[in-house]
């Protein structure tokens, strides 16, 4: 039996769970184990449908007060209850935030080795044997092949290392359960939460990229990109408009374009190259780096 | 008053091409330097900032050789008034052992007791995302993970977390665990007067308390090279046309 823990958003399955899913779809179909999927708190419209195109054969849905607000010995509690229910032999979790700190509670709970960041899974020699896997580490620069000899394996899977691909349509079935949580698993939990504002679109973000920098009184009518590659991509006074060229940044795409996912660069859990963490990594270049250019658009020559 | 233990780890300073040792369970840092990972560099920072606040002090612990002292020293030079050090060659430890080992100094031991342990969220070698949670389970106290800011007052630990949909705030009892990412706040630079003084300050060391039972690694791999994805479109203006396609296609010109 593998059980996958699946995080969700309004539309159902998010995307590094889907992936997580695929994953272990692909283990299960290796061993000839069933699949089963729990997911926690709110469990949108469509979901059983959505997992049950993956090979999912069942959807334990932990419902109850102590699970209404996330915590990660909560849900931990949770996804415990149901490998004690299945006996379950393998435990896969998004290599999300919130999928390594469920996991990271359940390896704890049940005092067996963890897993971070797999990628793939090795020849685990038959039922019973220790389950080989292969993860990643030093940021990915690293491969680490590494044994996990006790049962339930816990692991969690890489985002994105795995591709999202659905199999055949099916329905998987429902059984919702209230999982017990000790009052000492309460103590950590969301008190409050603070949504994220929604970017305003900047300047001209949605409008398509022109050539010039805006008509003025008496300026020559604004060309397209396209009229200016006809041939004429080296005529006087052409430069791109990079202020509305920017539509191609993330940041200023409309949010609605790009739904909430716990794969969002706010939640991600690999150390930034950029943070000041990283300059702080990087003191040593601070006294040899030389002072960076501001960059200004080119105007356009009349 | 919150007395703090904030753990770090002796990593290597790694960037760029990682070359691996010859048996190949290790990173080759014979020519790279030493570093600790940046959610640690954070976590150093805030114990600082909560032992100020609260007029208590703050404590830094390793788990590594000798040599990681002077990552010790770094974290006294940054304000850290003392600093532990369980000796021991952190390759044959796992996270659950190094959680055993830092819950055996923290739970209560003559070095000293601590209201709140600060770590890294995550190793930055190894990246196994556990040994707080661990340390939770074995000192039986309440555990925030991932943690950009975290302020004390009145015996309660306040955490901010960025979650999926926006930032999420906790509120636990003290004694706590908390472990923290990077980007919440800004790591100081250790000054001249830090540095003189972290260099007088006697670092307690101490031996394992039990036989680790080892990381699980099998071997180390490099992942394959990925081949070159440049695709040359043309040169000089007979590239715009194709360039101009190129933007359509991926929708960032209509």
């Amino acid at each position: 039996m593998i059980v996958v823990f699946v995080e969700c958003d309004t539309s159902g399955a998010a995307e590094v769970s889907r992936e997580t899913v695929t994953f272990a779809c692909t283990l299960a179909g290796r061993t000839g184990a069933p699949l089963h999927a729990v997911v926690v708190g709110d469990r949108p419209d469509g979901l059983l449908d959505q997992l049950g195109r993956y090979g999912v054969a069942e959807v334990h849905h932990a419902t109850g007060d102590a699970v209404a607000a996330y915590g990660g010995a909560t849900f931990a509690a949770a996804v415990q209850a149901v490998v004690a229910t299945t006996g379950a032999g393998v435990v896969v979790a998004p290599g999300t935030p919130r999928g390594m700190e469920v996991a990271a509670h359940l390896a704890a709970r049940l005092d067996v080795p963890m897993a971070a960041n797999v990628v793939a899974v090795g020849d685990d020699g038959g039922a019973g044997a220790a389950l080989r896997v292969v993860r990643q580490v030093v940021g990915g620069s690293v491969l680490e092949e590494m044994v996990l000899p006790q049962h339930p394996a816990v692991l969690t899977v890489a985002g994105h290392a795995v591709a999202d691909e659905p199999g055949v349509p099916g329905t998987a079935t429902l059984r919702e359960y209230t999982p017990e949580v000790a009052e000492a698993d309460l103590v950590a939990r969301v008190v409050s939460f603070e949504p994220v504002e929604e970017r305003s679109p900047r300047r001209g973000s949605s409008s398509a990229p022109v050539a010039g920098r805006g008509r003025r009184p008496g300026s020559r009518p604004r060309r397209s990109w396209r009229s200016c590659s006809a041939g004429r991509s080296g005529c006087p006074g052409w430069s791109p408009a990079w202020a509305g060229a920017r539509t191609t940044s993330r940041s200023a795409r409309p949010a609605a374009a790009s739904p909430p996912t716990s794969t969002s660069r706010a939640a991600s859990a690999g150390p930034s190259s950029t943070g000041p963490a990283a300059r702080a990594r990087g003191r040593s270049w601070r006294s040899t780096a030389t002072r960076p250019r501001r960059w200004s658009p080119r105007r356009p020559t009349r | 008053v919150a007395d703090v233990l904030v753990c770090v780890k002796r990593v290597p300073e790694v960037a760029g091409e990682v070359a691996l040792t010859a048996d190949g369970r290790d990173v080759d840092a014979r020519h790279v330097g030493y570093t600790i990972g940046p959610h640690e560099s954070c976590a150093v920072e805030l114990a600082v900032r909560i032992a100020g606040d609260t007029g208590g002090a703050a404590t830094v612990l390793a788990l590594g050789p000798d040599d990681a002292v002077e990552q010790l020293r770094t974290a006294l030079a940054l304000g850290c008034s003392g600093a532990v050090l369980i000796e021991a060659d952190p390759a044959a430890f796992g996270p659950a052992d190094v959680a055993r080992e830092i819950a055996a100094v923290a739970g209560g031991s003559d070095i000293g007791a601590w209201d709140l342990v600060l770590l890294g969220n995550d190793a930055a070698d190894t990246g196994d995302f556990q040994v707080g949670i661990r340390l939770a389970h074995a000192l039986g106290r309440p555990v925030v993970n991932g943690a950009r800011t975290v302020e004390v007052a009145d015996g309660v630990a306040t955490a901010h977390v960025s979650g999926p949909d926006g930032v999420e705030t906790y509120a636990v009892p003290l004694p706590a665990v908390v472990t923290v990412l990077e980007g919440g706040v800004e790591p100081r630079y250790p000054t001249i007067t830090g540095r003189m003084k972290a260099k007088k300050v006697r670092i307690e060391t101490v031996a394992p308390q039990w036989e680790p039972a080892g990381p699980g690694r099998v071997r180390l791999l490099l992942p394959p090279a990925q081949p070159s994805a440049v695709e040359v479109l043309g040169e000089g203006p007979d590239a715009a046309k194709a360039v101009v396609d190129l933007l359509e296609k991926l929708g960032v010109a209509r």
